[in-house]
């Protein structure tokens, strides 16, 4: 050990310094928040802020995915409202949650497409103050966490009857 | 080395676990438990067929057994079980690994590849990461993230072994070891489910294995040998572009390489049954995605068909370097070279139609190309050590390893210029990388650079100076 040179020192400084920063900025950190957060099940971990290095951009969708997916079964439609600057969610998360549950956006509805899903589906909708407010003003409505948004049950039906709403 | 063998066996049941799965969903037939559960089966009976050699083998632990290999040992483990609890304990929900999430879901339930949940552009991307996803949800498992810390471990196993099978010295394989499994950068990634960790894996132990090739090659060692490094080789940069398809373009460099290596170390002793292995293990798996996504039912994106062009190009070049007969000089490797560099210029100033000019992508590209090595912190310094060498005085094999790490760069650059960059103006760039590094820290040509990390350590390792200062001749 006494022989050792600069190169080697600087090797084991490397490694010291990187390690030093691993600790830091990651483990340290990631420890924290897994103490913090033990026991809890992986759908309120998605709802969570997320540790330091890896900042969860979703939490709010999470949590309106996560309501919606109690409410609904497995075959049914969800319809979302059209993404615009004011009200934002990630439809990658919609999909991740609800699947298989089939999620229309409604700014890129192909309606086209949908006759061909014949079978009978709960229809739900999820409106905001932009849009859906009529369609869901027969139905029972439940509002979703984030106060933004709100749900309701159509009908039972089959999804090509979603035309004549829109 | 025993502890190799298993990394790689992992690495190829992965590799033909993902083929098995490929190949039922594209025949419509659901990848259920049962019938995987056979698969493996018919696969694990039918490696017993492979003839056994006796090999000499060096275990990790054999030998000296100094105090450096355990706390290597240490180290690398703790890492190991720390980013496996990480794994189990955060679920996804990182961007783009969503979209790899639900890819897999749809795999899974809808048995197709093109399921209109996922959005276009990423139905196109390679099928590697999702099939296993997919993989897992056939055994109703959760767990998706476990794959990542265990590509982490198997590429310090590799590292370590390359290193300690080209050099020679424990005390060297062990630091550099260390400084791999400590970068920061490849720990995290070791637990984010992105395409990165797998390709770094895939692309930087294919080169190592590649070096092993040309160095056999140089050296005049047996055929057979020549075989097996260039086969594992082929298949791990096959692998890389497998997961990521940008990397069919990065394989470009050890094909290129390999040319000119043939072309200056060519004799009828092995004829040319490596360099056919090598391209057919290589193209595999890139020429399956590509002919699959000719049935998809929707336009391609422009890029996804310049790489699968490139894909035909290299079928074009093996069947004419391999069967054709082409006898390749080093002048005509040299000539091609400059051919392609400027033939790249002209597509780059063709297909200028982008609201930014060229010469700025090039200049936002040269910049990160430079400034993405501030994100692997310390690592990056061990560049000082080129500094002490002799780089003249280099044997062959190391000057076309240092060759390949150059042609790396310069192809991150090409890349990354002829695509538009996230912001419009180089200074939202520099105050990205400084100011708000989280913004950059991720993006895709920062997470490139991933794939060549291991190979630049491995470079600076086995330079002479550094190996005689590390065990002190």
């Amino acid at each position: 050990m006494s022989s050792r040179n600069w190169v080697e020192n600087t090797v084991w400084g490397i490694i010291i310094l990187n390690f030093i920063v691993l600790m830091y900025v990651f483990l340290i950190p990631r420890t924290q928040f897994m103490a913090e957060h033990w026991g809890n099940k992986p759908e309120s971990l998605m709802e969570t802020s997320g540790a330091m290095d890896t900042p969860n951009q979703y939490s709010s969708s999470y949590k309106m995915a996560n309501q919606i997916l109690k409410m609904v079964s497995r075959d049914s439609v969800v319809v979302m409202p059209p993404e615009n600057r004011k009200i934002k969610f990630s439809r990658s998360v919609l999909i991740q949650r609800l699947y298989p549950r089939k999620v229309y956006f409604f700014g890129d509805l192909e309606l086209g497409k949908l006759p061909s899903l014949q079978e009978n589906r709960g229809v739900y909708v999820v409106f905001n103050e932009d849009w859906g407010k009529t369609i869901c003003e027969k139905s029972p409505i439940v509002p979703l966490s984030n106060k933004v948004f709100g749900i309701c049950f159509l009908k039972n039906g089959s999804p090509s009857s979603l035309i004549d709403l829109f | 080395m025993p502890s190799e063998k298993m990394a790689m066996s992992f690495i190829l049941a992965l590799a033909s676990k993902s083929l098995i799965l490929f190949f039922l969903i594209r025949f419509g037939i659901q990848p259920i438990a049962g019938i995987q559960l056979l698969a493996s089966v018919v696969v694990l009976v039918s490696t017993l067929l492979i003839p056994k050699k006796s090999n000499k083998e060096i275990e990790i632990l054999s030998g000296q057994k100094t105090g450096l290999i355990w706390i290597t040992l240490l180290a690398v483990s703790g890492l190991f079980v720390f980013s496996m609890i990480n794994a189990w304990f955060f679920p996804i929900t990182e961007s783009d690994a969503i979209w790899y999430q639900i890819r897999g879901m749809s795999f899974f339930n809808e048995v197709r590849f093109d399921s209109e949940s996922v959005v276009p552009q990423l139905r196109q991307y390679p099928p590697f990461v999702p099939l296993l996803f997919a993989y897992l949800f056939a055994f109703d498992v959760e767990f998706l993230k476990v794959f990542f810390p265990i590509l982490f471990l198997c590429l310090n196993i590799i590292f370590y072994s390359r290193l300690l099978s080209i050099s020679g010295t424990q005390k060297t394989a062990c630091l550099f070891t260390m400084v791999l499994a400590t970068t920061p950068y490849f720990w995290w990634h070791g637990v984010l489910p992105f395409l990165d960790m797998t390709t770094a894996v895939f692309y930087s132990t294919g080169t190592l294995y590649w070096y092993c090739w040309v160095k056999s090659r140089i050296d005049g060692s047996s055929p057979d040998k020549e075989k097996s490094y260039a086969l594992v080789s082929g298949v791990l940069f096959g692998l890389a572009a497998w997961t990521r398809m940008e990397f069919l373009l990065y394989d470009l460099i050890p094909i290129f390489l390999t040319v000119y290596v043939f072309s200056r170390y060519s004799d009828e002793r092995s004829s040319r049954d490596s360099l056919r292995i090598f391209f057919i293990s290589l193209l595999l798996f890139p020429s399956i995605w590509f002919l699959n996504l000719l049935t998809f039912d929707m336009a391609l994106w422009s890029q996804v068909k310049m790489v699968g062009g490139v894909c035909s190009f290299l079928w074009i070049l093996a069947f004419t370097l391999v069967w054709g007969g082409w006898k390749i000089s080093e002048s005509n490797v040299r000539l091609a070279f400059i051919f392609a560099v400027l033939g790249y210029f002209i597509l780059l100033f063709l297909f200028d139609t982008g609201p930014m000019p060229v010469w700025k992508k090039l200049v936002i590209s040269l910049y990160r190309t430079s400034v993405v090595h501030i994100y692997y912190l310390f690592t990056a310094s061990l560049v000082i050590f080129i500094f002490f060498e002799k780089i003249k005085s280099l044997s062959e094999q190391k000057k076309i390893l240092g060759f390949f790490l150059i042609l790396f760069l310069c192809t991150h650059l090409a890349l990354f210029s002829y695509a538009t960059p996230k912001w419009p103006t180089l200074g939202e760039f520099v105050y990205a990388t400084f100011i708000q590094p989280g913004n950059s820290v991720n993006l895709s040509d920062t997470r490139g650079m991933m794939s060549v990390y291991p190979v630049f350590m491995f470079f600076i390792s086995l330079l002479p100076f550094v190996n005689r200062r590390l065990t002190n001749e």
